[in-house]
């Protein structure tokens, strides 16, 4: 069960680790994770105390099981009979604690019958796909097809009321479930790089499985097992209900169940106890198995709000300008002054200003963690929850649409602004053919028929180049290669016929001759419909590919803005030199550079920034001037520069150069960033 | 499509022959022999041996085995060691009643669950967290418990159902429901729950998909965005778990019967199981397994049907 | 010696570090499998010491398939690996302990390539044989000579960056003073600034160690940076191979042209220049129609296919300096 995440945002924030990751020991000091949740607390408390009583039962129960005492039947719970007496006046509470050894003992022996077969098998599965896989995966489907509840009563039918037998057959029933889990969690635990790697390391087969493959799958083992444990004492009371356990006069949970529901009229409370007993066993073990399943979840909803808690408002690094810039008559869209923010916590964005014009690619270009997405998905209000717009204004076409209800804002998303997003695989609707994908959003923005919204949706595919448009309109997502699917995927953004079309990555998960072709695509779109588009990227060649103006953003803010050949061609801000010479390519020709030039350490995270420059830390140009609060400058135009000392820099001709061959295995690092804060990584 | 059939149409004959020959080998693992079942406490050895060799106890098991498959595929399950009477006859009135049980528990279980489920996920907040508790403790509650509670209340203090008995439905359709209402009930708390579970946490999942991200950046409306995209997807492990349940709730039907004296296969294995009555016990694993079997593959198709991925492989 | 053998005269009476011969992979098993065209089809190629040949290619050309069938990871239908002439095709894993000082890997995913619930330290000994007796002081100092402290061996690698990890996962190979490493896009996964550290570093490791690295990557920017020579997969086969400044400058193949052209430069004009030129090699989109199963398999995209193309999966032949699979080559050229 996936926790929702306070701070959802992949571009700022590394995602939680599954829930099948082992938490390194540092973390496992103190008290487990998991018994922090008061279920798995509550839950792990009564099992060990029904456990402990159960086990040592003879040495303490008050009376004998079979001491009749026929003068106090069916009483209530008084001094003497805590838990009250059954209908031939025996005390409940001697008869309950004796009675539970025998589940929990059978139902540990079925845990281990049923793992001891099923976890091996799975190992071995997942260490050799293909033949010895197909065909242990093939006998545990036959054996989980079996009626199993059926079979154990033949199996008791000829064995006899033998449980821990029964069970012991039942956990050979179950080791196909156990199998099948464990198979998928084995299989994904070898998909990780560092199974690989320890087989190139020479490993063999038993310590790569007990060193890497057993330790992960430890918390999904822990979730099954408590779950299992819980199935298996219902099964252990169930079969004594009917009459398969231990006979009269020894006491079993599930018998006594029978025998009150037998005695409703004259003892109701007789259903109490020992019902109550064995519910509550049962909903320890899968409270238990819960909290362990969370406890992965848990342990990011304590470092996010350790997060939240500690950070001070950050002061914004630069003042911002008196007057705002005035936004130009040909403006599709004026960002002016945006900060987001996480709900109560730290800022994400702040003091954005951006204009698009009509018919014009602005990109927006950084590092992960600057912010850019979140800037791009503030235009549509498409903000991840628990993140919000928390100042500024964002004008599109006249309106501001910071302050917007939800369903304003809808009437403005496909039809006037559309976006693209990143992963064309995952961004369409898996269950749904292109065609009815296409026809919604058309017929919706368009307001025509079923028909005709199959002609028009033809006709944005071909018009985003793809020729059999009626092949591809009949296909479902999985069937399309990623090219195609972003193709597609932006003719689903043009079905509105949007003015502006927001673009967050749209070509990073691309091969280079697709991404060509994807920008070719938007290239053609933008000069021949006259659509203006808000570009996401990481690279600085796609900046100089498509867009008109560039906005470079670091740590939540744009540090440097202007026309694209005037940022790139002559960078002022030292995070933009440092980026142009960390970039191997070069146009053809030049000499490759002996050295590329790099930045020390990383990118501060939302909530550390520091006062001034957010990029003092890491410049090496940066003097105490930088870390007091200044103002952007203008510069490239009608751009900005948001650095205190460009005009030293430009006027002594300083830029960002590598440093020597043989300097990064000389200078040890100084200690790592992440360290200092607070291991968030 | 076809071939995918067939593929599961022979996985299935396959698992019936194995549970054939599992319950076969249990039998003959065990130290009674039919004869003595047959005839009873008072037999002598000799007149034992001699009925075990009349019922073909003696031959190979190979043989024995040969015979029962030839038997089985003229849909003959023989006769009952105590009375004699015919196992697919009996068994054939019988199924109807674990059937329906069954089959309205779960559905009901559906749709109760899957409303709850999607609630929470939508709703989320202090409802959502309740819903998530409630299923949380009500699908590990033992069933036969929760039924004799339900007699209780139901119907020994309020008197609004009857607490045990069958009433066929050719008989009287209102007495019919009426019979089965509390069975039903007692397996749909459990059942539900789980369903809620599943649905709430499979649809909390669809929810975060970037495919989402892109309906709502085309203006989708919220509620198509919900009941029409997510719930789709939702559905395919919500259907998987329908499946399981029903095979739970099917097996699970021995106590429930026995707990509302309901005339179904459950009472049938539970008194051959505690009689020793081979044919009935084997005769109830076969039918058990083919109704299995019939609903995995029904199973398959449903999800097929739901997801192109699965079509297409 | 293959049609890919060195194209250096020095290099020819040197053993190669690293040799691949008319590798063949193939995924699956059964007949559907062996009747499919295999994932990597007759690659041959040699990494001389010292060298670093960059393996290029986009998704599905087989790159990565080749590393782990070099590694054992991936057993290949036919072909042989030799590393500095010793044959390790058939090598099952565990007996390639002794092998693990030649030949090591750095994987692409600083993330998954650390197991999180084992210490630095721990993750760094595990290639030493057992009993080593300065096995920690060996770790600290790979540790250190990729720009880490050394004290970093009793963290664990969610308390470091993803660079940091990469660096964890290069002295990881460092720790066994190998001769060939395998670099399977170790900076793919990071950003620019970090990308160029270790790019940095793996330079310096090389000039300082002179350790020969297969350098598999899906940039050619990236490649032309830190290798001497290249080899351009399409589809498991090779479509050029040479001297890296030659492939990129100079693409005798099609496909190489198309893709050298694809790559972005940060320069507006520069950039703009390129994007004509591409433009106006007309290449066809990729995946819109397969490849003919027993012509080259370009040639489904290739502005300058004929019958030839589709019928004759062409040989690679010297063109230039460097050796190309096109029939048509020369046409490229003129």
């Amino acid at each position: 069960m996936s926790a929702p995440q306070p701070l959802p945002d992949a571009d700022l924030l590394t995602p939680d680790e599954p829930a099948t990751e082992v938490a390194p020991p540092s973390r496992r000091r103190g008290v487990p994770a998991f018994l922090r949740r008061p279920g798995g607390a509550l839950g792990a408390a009564w099992l060990v105390v029904v456990v402990l009583a159960s086990l040592t039962a003879p040495l303490w129960v008050p009376y004998d099981v079979t001491a009749q005492d026929l003068g106090d039947r069916l009483s209530l719970p008084s001094a003497d009979h805590l838990l009250g007496t059954d209908p031939l006046g025996r005390d409940l509470l001697s008869r309950i604690a004796t009675a539970g050894s025998l589940p929990l003992l059978s139902s540990a022996l079925m845990l281990v019958v049923a793992f001891g077969i099923g976890l091996p098998l799975a190992l071995v599965a997942a260490e050799r796909p293909g033949r010895t896989e197909r065909l242990i995966s093939r006998a545990t489907e036959v054996l989980l097809a079996l009626p199993a509840t059926v079979l154990l009563l033949a199996v008791i039918g000829i064995v006899g009321n033998d449980i821990p037998l029964v069970m012991a057959v039942f956990g050979v029933l179950l080791s196909a479930a156990v199998y099948r889990v464990m198979l998928g969690v084995a299989q994904s635990v070898r998909q990780r790089l560092y199974v690989d790697a320890a087989r190139v390391d020479g490993l063999g087969s038993v310590r790569v499985n007990v060193r890497h493959v057993l330790p992960a799958m430890g918390t999904v083992i822990a979730v099954q097992a408590a779950q299992l444990f819980g199935i298996g004492i219902l099964v252990v009371a169930g079969l004594a209900f009917l009459g398969f356990g231990p006979g009269e006069p020894d006491p079993s949970w599930g018998f006594m169940i029978n025998d009150a529901s037998s005695h409703l009229f004259d003892g109701p409370w007789l259903l109490v106890p020992s019902g109550l007993v064995l519910a509550l066993t049962v909903v320890a073990a899968n409270e238990l198995a819960d909290a362990l399943a969370a406890r992965g979840g848990a342990g990011a909803r304590r470092r996010s709000r350790r997060a939240r808690t500690t950070t001070p408002a950050p002061a914004p690094s630069a003042v911002p300008a008196a007057d705002p810039a005035p936004v130009p008559d040909d403006a599709v869209l004026a960002v002016r002054d945006l900060r987001v923010s996480v709900v109560d916590g730290p800022d994400l964005v702040t003091g954005v200003s951006l204009t698009v014009r009509r018919g014009t690619v602005l990109g927006l270009v950084g590092e992960s963690g600057c912010g850019k997405s979140m800037t791009a998905r503030s235009l549509l209000g498409l903000l991840p929850d628990g993140v919000e717009v928390s100042g500024g204004s964002i004008s599109f076409q006249g309106t501001d649409l910071v302050g917007l209800a939800e369903g304003e804002l809808r009437g403005y998303r496909g039809s006037r602004i559309a976006l693209i997003s990143q992963e064309p695989m995952v961004a369409l609707d898996p269950a749904f053919s292109v065609a009815t994908q296409l026809t919604g959003p058309i017929r919706r923005h368009r307001g025509v028929g079923r028909r005709e919204a199959r002609t028009i949706a033809a006709q944005l595919l071909r018009n985003v180049g793809i020729v059999d448009a009626d092949r591809i309109l009949g296909s479902y997502p999985h069937q399309l290669s990623g090219g195609m699917a972003q193709r597609v995927c932006i003719a689903l953004a043009l079905t509105g016929e949007p003015d502006l079309l927001v673009a967050d990555e749209p070509t990073t998960a691309l091969d280079v001759t697709v991404q060509a072709e994807i920008l070719s695509l938007l290239r053609a779109l933008v000069r021949d419909t006259g659509l203006s588009v808000v570009l996401v990227t990481h690279d600085l060649g796609v900046v100089a590919d498509l867009c008109d103006d560039v906005a470079v953003m670091y740590a939540g803010e744009v540090v440097e803005a202007g026309a694209t050949t005037a940022v790139l061609d002559e960078p002022r801000h030292p995070y933009t030199m440092a980026l142009l010479g960390a970039d191997p390519h070069v146009p053809d020709g030049e000499p490759v550079p002996e050295r590329l030039a790099s930045i020390a350490g990383t990118v501060p995270s939302p909530g550390t920034w520091p006062v001034g420059c957010r990029f003092a830390g890491r410049c090496l140009f940066a003097t105490d001037e930088c870390r007091t609060p200044f103002p952007a400058v203008p510069a490239h135009g009608g751009g900005l520069v948001r650095c205190v000392r460009v005009e030293d820099l430009a006027l002594h001709r300083i830029s960002w150069t590598p440093e020597e061959a043989g300097a990064e295995i000389a200078a040890v690092d100084v200690v790592p960033t992440e360290i200092t804060a607070g291991g968030a990584r | 499509m076809l071939a995918f059939v067939a593929r599961r149409l022979a996985f299935a004959v396959v698992t019936v022959l194995v549970a054939v020959l599992i319950s076969f080998l249990l039998v003959h693992a065990s130290d009674t022999t039919p004869g003595a079942v047959r005839l009873g406490a008072g037999a002598t050895a000799a007149d034992i041996a001699a009925e075990n060799a009349r019922l073909g106890w003696d031959d190979p098991l190979w043989q024995q085995f040969g015979d029962y498959l030839a038997q089985l595929v003229r849909l003959d399950l023989g006769t009952s060691l105590i009375d004699g009477r015919d196992i697919e006859a009996d068994l054939a009135s019988r199924l109807p009643v674990t059937a329906s049980i069954a089959v309205l528990a779960t559905l009901l279980s559906g749709v109760v669950g899957v409303l709850l489920g999607v609630t929470a996920a939508v709703r989320g907040g202090r409802l959502g967290k309740a819903i998530s508790t409630g299923s949380g403790i009500a699908l590990s509650l033992p069933q036969f418990w929760v039924g004799v509670l339900l007699v209780y209340v139901l119907s020994l203090q309020a008197g609004l159902l009857p607490a045990t008995g069958y009433v066929p439905f050719s008989t009287d359709p209102g007495r019919w429901l009426q019979s089965v209402a509390l069975p039903v009930l007692a397996l749909t708390i459990g059942g539900a729950a789980i369903v809620a579970r599943t649905s709430a946490a499979s649809m909390r999942e669809v929810l975060g998909a970037e495919h989402i991200r892109t309906l709502r950046a085309t203006g989708t409306p919220e509620w198509r965005i919900r009941y029409v995209h997510a719930l789709r997807s939702a559905a395919v492990p919500v259907v998987a778990v329908l499946g399981i349940q029903f095979i739970a709730l099917f097996g699970g039907s021995v106590i429930i019967e026995n707990l509302f004296a309901l005339p179904g296969l459950g009472q049938a294995s539970q008194a051959a199981a505690s009689s020793g009555d081979f044919p009935a016990l084997v005769g109830v694993v076969v039918v058990a397994t083919v109704v299995v079997v019939l609903v995995n593959l029904l199973l398959d198709l449903v999800t097929a049907a739901l997801d192109p991925k699965v079509r297409a492989a | 010696m293959t049609a890919a053998a060195p194209v250096r005269e020095d290099q020819a009476t040197t053993t190669p570090a690293l040799e691949v011969r008319d590798l063949v992979v193939r995924y699956g098993s059964g007949r559907k499998a062996r009747a499919a065209t295999p994932a990597i089809d007759g690659v041959s190629f040699t990494v001389a010491p010292g060298e670093t040949l960059g393996l290029v290619g986009e998704s599905g050309s087989g790159k990565s398939t080749i590393g782990k069938a070099i590694l054992g990871l991936q057993p290949p239908a036919a072909g042989r690996v030799l590393v500095q002439g010793r044959d390790i095709t058939d090598l099952p894993l565990r007996k390639r302990r002794g092998l693990a000082a030649d030949l090591r890997v750095v994987f692409q995913d600083p993330y998954s390539s650390l197991n999180p619930a084992r210490t630095i330290g721990q993750t760094l000994v595990e290639p030493l044989p057992r009993g080593t007796a300065d096995a920690m002081a060996r770790a600290r100092q790979a540790l250190e000579s990729v720009g880490l402290p050394g004290d970093a061996v009793d963290r664990y690698p969610t308390q470091f960056s993803g660079g940091q990890r990469q660096r964890i996962a290069i002295a990881r190979s460092l720790v066994v003073r190998p001769q060939v490493i395998v670099l399977d896009e170790p900076v793919s996964a990071l950003d620019l600034s970090t990308q160029a550290q270790v790019l940095n570093l793996l330079a310096d490791l090389r000039d300082e160690h002179g350790l020969a690295f297969l350098f598999v990557a899906h940039d050619l920017g990236v490649v032309r940076f830190l290798a001497q020579r290249t080899v351009v997969l399409y589809r498991g086969q090779v479509m050029e191979t040479g001297p890296v400044d030659d492939v990129t400058l100079h693409p005798r193949h099609p496909y190489t042209a198309a893709l050298t052209s694809a790559a972005p430069v940060p320069r507006p004009a520069e950039q703009a220049a390129r994007r004509a030129a591409r433009e106006a090699l007309g290449i066809g989109t990729a995946g819109a129609a397969a490849p003919s199963p027993t012509g080259g398999p370009f040639a489904s995209r290739c502005p300058l296919a004929t019958e030839i193309c589709t019928a004759e999966r062409p040989a690679l032949r010297p063109v230039g300096a460097s050796l190309t699979a096109c029939h048509h080559a020369e046409e490229l050229t003129a």
